[in-house]
């Protein structure tokens, strides 16, 4: 049985955000059954101003979502580049046997950077 | 989804149950330093007469919920060795009339095991698959049958979807070609009548913590009309004909026979009580979108409801449980999970199998649990299909 902290927890239980943006990115490996889908819609000043996710996948895997939805947001496209998986992953606990799940998260997030690359053309 | 104060409730009564205290009660003189401590195979004495006494009336108490005789009953550690014992100790002990064994893929491990195992020592295993409502089809067990089949061994009740297979019918059959019937009726035992001569057992395997008895002990039936004894696991004394050797634990075995004769006493009023609660409880869930009963809808035993709900990640639904004491139909939650065989062979896909909960009922179960659980249930379905990004990319498309 996998043990789940505290942070799992609280951010397994957050409110979905009923929100679709017009920048999407997706990941899906069946084998692993674990779906995700981001979206987000950047201001002015191409920076977040909402991000939402929607997943199919374990509760640690719903958490980092949940967790990178939180912290991206008013942050710079950039920020996509900068993210630490090692420190969301031990913040998490994510068991070792689960580092291929969080690579469909990394996967989703380098498609939704791709997304506003090539349709907002930012560089 | 709703913030809860977490109240844990248990529905996992086919995994085990709580000790009834009146069970309590009947074992703890003899774990104690005054009467009944002797070790039972003493009899010489009156410390070992009294626990040999105990154990004869506790014996007395098993035949009797299963219409066999005292001298029928072979005490064990649990079901799982009373498996082991069964499969094992007939098919090593009848070898020279055949080495083909036929069971089901829907048995617990305990026998699947075991065959495996005999697999290993030149024994052939003939598994029959159950149909989508896990029913085992009596015809199908006729065509496997050989020759050289020495075993029948298929459980009265599945401890995951609870469905009843056909045992009196399975009992004739196998009777009217002269082959041993083992039935393993862990999740049956003070919850369905039993009766071993009418239905035509020949072994039959229990245990009394499903019951509300003590873990531990458990017992194993041996028709001695058909049978006179099993090659024994086990050795190192003559205890039980040296079917099963060492030192009867005498406050286990108390408990179980007492745990036997309370069964039988509520056994009726219980089963009815128990089915309108699991009614009520699908009553509830029914409803919902994308949820599936698994097993027969009538065949089934009065307290195991298995559901699964089609788009939901199993681990998650489970997880999102809160304050649930359920089982799910995955062993762990490690990426390696393996979904349910026993769901698996009704024809359900992976996702179905792994998004599947088991919520067994019991003696102290109570409406407003049922309630409770099925709100949990629902909040926890709503939350995750709100969740799935199917639906989501088809929105944003």
């Amino acid at each position: 049985m996998t043990n789940y902290n505290d942070v799992v927890s609280q951010l397994f239980f957050l409110p979905i955000k009923d929100f679709t943006g017009e920048y999407r990115g997706q990941a899906c490996r069946d084998d692993l059954g674990t779906k995700i889908a981001l979206s987000a819609s950047l201001n002015s000043r191409n920076k977040f101003c909402q991000l939402s996710c929607r997943a199919f996948a374990c509760p640690h895997i719903i958490a980092a979502c949940n967790w990178l939805i939180e912290s991206l947001e008013d942050q710079p496209v950039k920020a996509l580049d900068d993210i630490d998986w090692n420190y969301l992953q031990e913040m998490l606990d994510i068991p070792t046997e689960k580092a291929g799940k969080l690579l469909i998260l990394k996967d989703a997030i380098i498609d939704l950077r791709s997304d506003i690359r090539y349709r907002a053309n930012l560089r | 989804m709703k913030k809860r104060k977490i109240k844990s409730i248990y529905l996992d009564y086919a995994a085990t149950t709580p000790l009834d205290p009146l069970i309590l009660e009947e074992m703890l003189p003899f774990m104690g330093n005054r009467e009944g401590f002797g070790n039972p195979s003493s009899v010489t004495h009156s410390f070992g007469s009294e626990a040999s006494q105990a154990i004869e009336r506790a014996a007395l108490q098993v035949s009797k919920l299963i219409n066999a005789k005292e001298e029928e009953i072979v005490w064990t550690s649990g079901a799982t060795e009373a498996n082991n014992l069964a499969i094992a100790g007939v098919a090593q002990f009848r070898q020279s009339r055949g080495r083909n064994i036929i069971t089901t893929a829907l048995e617990h491990k305990s026998v699947l095991s075991t065959c495996a195992s005999l697999e290993n020592q030149e024994f052939s295993t003939t598994y029959i698959k159950p149909n989508s409502q896990g029913l085992i089809s009596v015809s199908d067990l006729e065509s496997a049958l050989r020759p050289e089949t020495i075993l029948v061994s298929v459980m009265h009740a599945n401890n995951e979807i609870g469905v009843i297979q056909k045992i009196s019918e399975i009992g004739t059959l196998c009777r009217s070609k002269d082959i041993l019937l083992h039935v393993d009726a862990v999740q049956t035992i003070g919850r369905l009548p039993i009766d071993v001569q009418e239905q035509k057992i020949d072994l039959l395997s229990i245990n009394a913590h499903k019951a509300c008895g003590p873990k531990g002990i458990g017992a194993l039936y041996l028709n001695a009309e058909r049978i006179s004894r099993v090659e024994p696991l086990l050795y190192g004394g003559s205890q039980q004909r040296g079917m099963r050797p060492g030192t009867l634990p005498t406050h286990q075995i108390v408990g179980m026979g007492k745990t036997m004769e309370v069964a039988d006493s509520v056994m009726e009023e219980e089963a009815s009580r128990v089915t309108n609660l699991r009614k009520r409880l699908w009553g509830k869930l029914e409803e919902l979108p994308g949820i599936q009963l698994n097993g027969h809808p009538s065949r089934r035993i009065s307290s195991i409801l298995n559901v699964s709900v089609a788009g939901l990640e199993g681990e998650s639904l489970r997880y999102a449980l809160i304050g649930l004491a359920v089982a799910s139909g995955s062993a762990c939650n490690s990426a390696t999970d393996e979904p349910s065989y026993v769901l698996k062979s009704l024809g359900r896909s992976d996702q179905l199998a792994e998004a599947s909960i088991r919520f067994s009922l019991g003696r102290y179960t109570v409406n407003e649990e049922i309630d409770h659980a099925a709100e949990v249930f629902s909040d926890a379905v709503e939350y995750l299909q709100a969740l799935s990004p199917s639906n989501y990319l088809e929105a944003s498309i």
